[in-house]
């Protein structure tokens, strides 16, 4: 995102205390126009929530139980489940911003910063980084109610403004008190309220995980109450309650016993070798703490790669599956955006295992200390394209490329009986997600071209018969207005195609 | 080793299932592979006992060269399965199956092995709880190795009607297969029915007496008739106009259960052993198998719910999720669901009145839940639903600790209707006492002890207790 106009603002409404004691919140100069601000305030907020996400991902996967003595085994195992948990609930506000993108007609976000580049309206520092007391130190302060005090705030922020190179964390929660602000003043008539069809739903993504927060928004209160939700859920209390009402469950509650609970433990082997900063970079760098982190063994670096273009996936499988109408009753056939979505959780799964195979392998060539982590390294674009058939052109592309990378690395022999079952596991979905996706391409393939001479209706020559029925159904869609894009009328079209071939191929009574 | 003396016997398996088709040729043995990960099961042929009609020898124990359920007129051919007579020989000794050279060397012979069979269809009598409703067959003393029908009769049937319910042969034994075996092979699969007065194309034949009995136009909850069953009014029938009442249409099937009890004699003592066999209809979808069967329930039964971590095994779990998938591969999932327009959602009944009530949703409206679909209606068509269960499957089989355990029904949750409880796992299917589909304690256990403390953070469950150490959670 764009730096040049961003600057910090205090307001009166916010005096609450930030760690470093002020009262902050980005805005733009020259100020922007109260719906153009929302966008701006939304576009740093669904960064944030998706460099949050991956850093607690990381952060989760850094654990390692199996390093641990038995008598601490189950405890590193619930914190390992406890910051999935709260990265989990991070996409669920990722989902939520995104919802509110859609209310006031704004394109959706999924870019978020990537290292090494400062971002000073991030919390702290974008850092892949394995956990530590300095990492959740800053990871507490990020998600801290305003109002608190005390000996053991006071330590915590000194140790996150360590961590983040002498920087005050901020908190993020300033970010959402600005944006509830900026929501108050927005023209109600400017609101989407039709884009509820589009927006993500609790009941898409909270399947099993009631504490995955998204909320859809049609109007100024359920906006207001979505970014309430969000905080609250963050820092654990709705603001301006006082601090003897945070929430246990809040990321703040829950990142601060960890906090404790890891500073009263022997750390030493709870926290696998990942590196910090890791990346695929061809070359050298100079700067030796990204070269600390750079996979030069090339089975590790091959499994990276796959973590990498299943990271892509996910994000654009996400990205077309907000862009299509959900289905409130009426599903005929296969929903295409179910069918992403489910693609989108598959590719979740994928990285668990890829986090765990890749702790197993060795960073650098020639061995050390150093172990594989997912780089999370954001692919060159997470833009869709305008057509919808060139979006599931996309995913074909990103499939047979996948397919091919597990080839390579088969080839290359399979680290482990685990690896080998999921590169086996991993082809075989490959290739039936595919075939679906061949099948939703085969469906929006164009007509063909003006001045094919028509072809009597024959039972043996189907596709004549779809030809023609194509040829009714765009009649049809003329006389509706302009095409519409979306699969859903597509499908709808294509199964029209089907009906009318069976009952046309049928012979005539005077054949 | 010679044999002196039996001491044991023993029919194994002690539980045989048949499967109805009005084919004369049995259905061929097969075994069920694994080939393609996320693909069918592979059904390959295997050895099958072929027993000549004529004769009731065992004449050949080869594999078909393909496996069919059809014959060439296209009917469905029955299992028939074989119930197999073991013996114990010594005291600690093993069982093994008992032989024609057995029987020699104690001077004995296939003839001195008897059969006293016994099979019984009661649902009726479970509806009317009059005796004279159950359907019984028997036949004592079997010793020849000819085809015995079972024909079940009830004191309610019209004079000298029956109903049959398939054949039992005693094997002859020869030299290529002496084993002492008894083969039960079930019923065609006919629906029979009651003297109504008017022609009814559903029915074979008609046996049922409505002046002795009240099976016809019998509904559940008639006074004096035993309680209903959960579900209710499981049997065909036609609703009252205000749909209070289901009333029987007199119908009676041809599945039967029983017992097969060997008995022979030897050295003066009578030692006998019975094994189970009973017949249901067909299976269509062979190749998948559902995620709880009775074999789950069987395994609960013998080695208890528990299973603990030590004793985790990946395989089994990898096993219940493909299962798992085989199974929603086979459901109209939409329809399920309760998706509004779909698969004729809602549809009119003979009054005209909206019925929503043939999905899982709409069923629920009978306990008193409003009405809304279970899952979100864009995440559940078939083709996101089977595609879901493929991945997880695989994440499974890649080694991945089974994260989902918290979202799995626990036996005790099944009558949760919240949002919440409808959406665990198994999903939109109902058990056997109508309410929500749990798995078996024990393949909870299972799945459980594959994952540590992946079920900690449940529902409901805060970390308040780690949190508030210190006054109000902050120190000052």
């Amino acid at each position: 995102m764009r730096l040049r106009h961003l600057t910090w603002n205090a307001s009166k409404g916010m005096a609450a205390v930030t760690s470093a004691g002020h009262a902050q919140y980005p805005s733009h100069a020259p100020p922007l126009a109260p719906r153009d601000e929302a966008w701006f305030l939304l576009n740093i907020a669904a960064e944030i929530e998706h460099a949050l996400m991956v850093q607690y991902l990381y952060a989760a996967y850094s654990l390692d139980p199996d390093g641990a003595r038995a008598d601490q085994r189950d405890t590193v195992i619930k914190w390992r489940l406890s910051i999935l948990e709260i990265a989990r609930e991070e996409m669920g506000h990722l989902a939520t911003v995104q919802n509110l993108l859609r209310l006031i007609g704004a394109p959706l976000t999924l870019e978020r910063d990537e290292f090494p580049f400062g971002t000073p309206f991030y919390p702290f520092e974008f850092q892949l980084e394995p956990l530590s007391i300095h990492s959740l130190a800053k990871y507490v302060v990020a998600e801290m109610p305003p109002g608190l005090s005390g000996r053991e705030i006071t330590t915590i922020r000194r140790q996150a403004r360590d961590a983040n190179r002498g920087k005050s964390v901020n908190r993020v929660g300033a970010l959402y008190r600005r944006l509830r602000s900026v929501f108050g003043q927005i023209n109600a008539t400017d609101l989407a309220a039709d884009s509820a069809g589009v927006q993500a739903r609790d009941g898409e993504w909270r399947l099993g995980y009631p504490r995955i927060i998204v909320l859809g928004a049609s109007d100024k209160k359920s906006a207001l109450a979505a970014i309430d939700a969000i905080s609250e859920q963050g820092e654990g209390i709705p603001a301006p309650k006082p601090a003897e009402s945070i929430d246990p469950d809040s990321h703040f509650a829950r990142f601060l016993t960890i906090y404790r609970q890891f500073a009263k433990s022997r750390s030493a082997g709870l926290v696998a070798p990942v590196p910090t900063h890791p990346n695929l970079q061809e070359g050298p760098w100079q700067d030796k703490n990204m070269e600390a982190g750079r996979f030069t063994n090339p089975t590790a670096k091959l499994w990276a790669q796959l973590g990498n273009k299943r990271y892509r996936m996910l994000l654009m499988f996400l990205t077309h599956a907000l862009h299509l109408e959900a289905p409130v009753n009426r599903v005929e056939q296969a929903s295409p955006r179910g069918l992403l979505l489910t693609f989108c959780f598959g590719e979740m799964y994928n990285l668990r295992s890829l986090a765990a195979i890749l702790s197993k392998l060795k960073l650098k060539t020639g061995g050390g200390r150093a172990v594989g982590a997912l780089p999370f390294e954001l692919p060159f674009s997470t833009r869709l394209s305008e057509r919808e058939i060139d979006r599931w052109r996309l995913h074909r592309d990103l499939l047979s490329a996948a397919l091919k990378l597990a080839e390579q690395i088969s080839s290359t022999g399979s680290p482990s009986t685990n690896a080998g079952e999921f590169l086996t596991a991993i082809q075989a979905t490959d290739r039936a997600a595919l075939r679906d996706v061949e099948n939703m391409i085969a469906q929006l393939a164009p007509r063909p071209a003006v001045g094919v001479q028509p072809v009597p209706i024959n039972a043996a020559q189907p596709q004549s018969q779809a030809m023609r029925s194509r040829r009714i159904v765009d009649r049809q869609q003329a006389r509706r207005g302009a095409e519409d894009g979306t699969v859903a009328h597509s499908m709808l079209a294509a199964r029209r195609m089907e009906r009318y071939s069976r009952r046309r191929s049928a012979p005539r009574p005077e054949e | 080793m010679p044999i002196r003396d039996i001491l044991e016997l023993r029919i194994l398996p002690p539980l045989v299932l048949g499967r109805l088709g009005s084919s004369d040729q049995p259905m061929d043995n097969y075994a069920v592979k694994i080939d393609e990960p996320l693909g069918y099961r592979k059904l390959v042929p295997a050895p099958t006992l072929t027993v000549s009609p004529k004769t009731g020898e065992i004449t050949s124990a080869k594999p078909p060269r393909a496996v069919r359920f059809r014959d060439d007129k296209q009917l469905i051919k029955p299992v028939s399965p074989f119930l197999e007579v073991w013996a114990r020989f010594e005291q600690d000794g093993p069982l093994v199956p008992l032989t024609t050279d057995h029987l020699r060397q104690l001077k004995l012979s296939p003839g001195d092995v008897q059969w006293n069979i016994t099979a019984a269809n009661h649902k009726v009598f479970r509806r009317t709880g009059t005796p004279a409703d159950k359907v019984e067959a028997r036949i004592d003393a079997l010793s020849d190795h000819d085809s015995h029908p079972l024909l079940g009769s009830a004191k309610n049937f019209i004079d000298g009607k029956v109903i049959p319910f398939g054949s039992v042969r005693y094997i002859r034994p020869n030299p290529e297969f002496p084993e002492i075996r008894l083969r039960f092979t079930p019923a065609t699969g006919k629906v029979y029915g009651s003297r109504t007065g008017t022609r009814d194309r559903n029915i074979a034949e008609i046996v049922y007496d409505p002046q002795k009995g009240d099976w016809l136009n019998h509904f559940d909850g008639r006074r004096g008739t035993p309680p209903s069953t959960t579900p209710a009014a499981i049997y065909a029938g036609t609703d009252t106009a205000d749909g209070a009442w289901h009333i029987s249409r007199g119908y009676l099937d041809d599945t039967c259960s029983g017992i097969a009890e060997v008995i022979l004699n030897v050295r003066n003592r009578q030692l006998s052993a019975y094994g189970h066999f009973t017949s249901g209809p067909p299976a269509f979808a062979p190749d998948s198998f559902p995620v709880r069967t009775i074999a789950d329930e069987l395994e609960q039964i013998a080695f208890g719910p528990d299973v603990e971590p030590e004793n985790a095994d990946q395989e089994r779990v990898i096993d219940i999720v493909r299962r798992a998938l085989e199974t929603v591969r086979l459901l109209n999932t939409g329809v399920m669901n309760g998706n509004q327009g779909v698969g004729g959602l809602p549809f009119r009944d003979s009054t005209g009145a909206l019925n929503n009530t043939n999905n899982m949703a709409g069923q629920d409206t009978g306990l008193r839940r409003a009405f809304t679909p279970i899952f979100d209606p864009a995440i559940v068509d078939a083709l996101a639903i089977r595609a879901r269960h493929e991945r997880i499957l695989m994440a499974v089989a890649a080694r991945t600790p089974a994260w989902f355990v918290h979202i799995l029904r626990t036996f005790d949750q099944v009558g949760d209707l919240t949002d919440a409880g409808r959406r665990k796992m198994p999903g939109m299917m109902r058990g056997a006492d109508g309410l929500y589909l749990a798995l078996t304690r024990r393949q909870y256990n299972t799945i459980r002890a594959s994952a540590p403390l992946m079920g900690t953070l449940e529902e409901g469950e805060s970390t308040a207790a780690d949190f508030f150490g210190a006054k109000n959670g902050i120190q000052e």
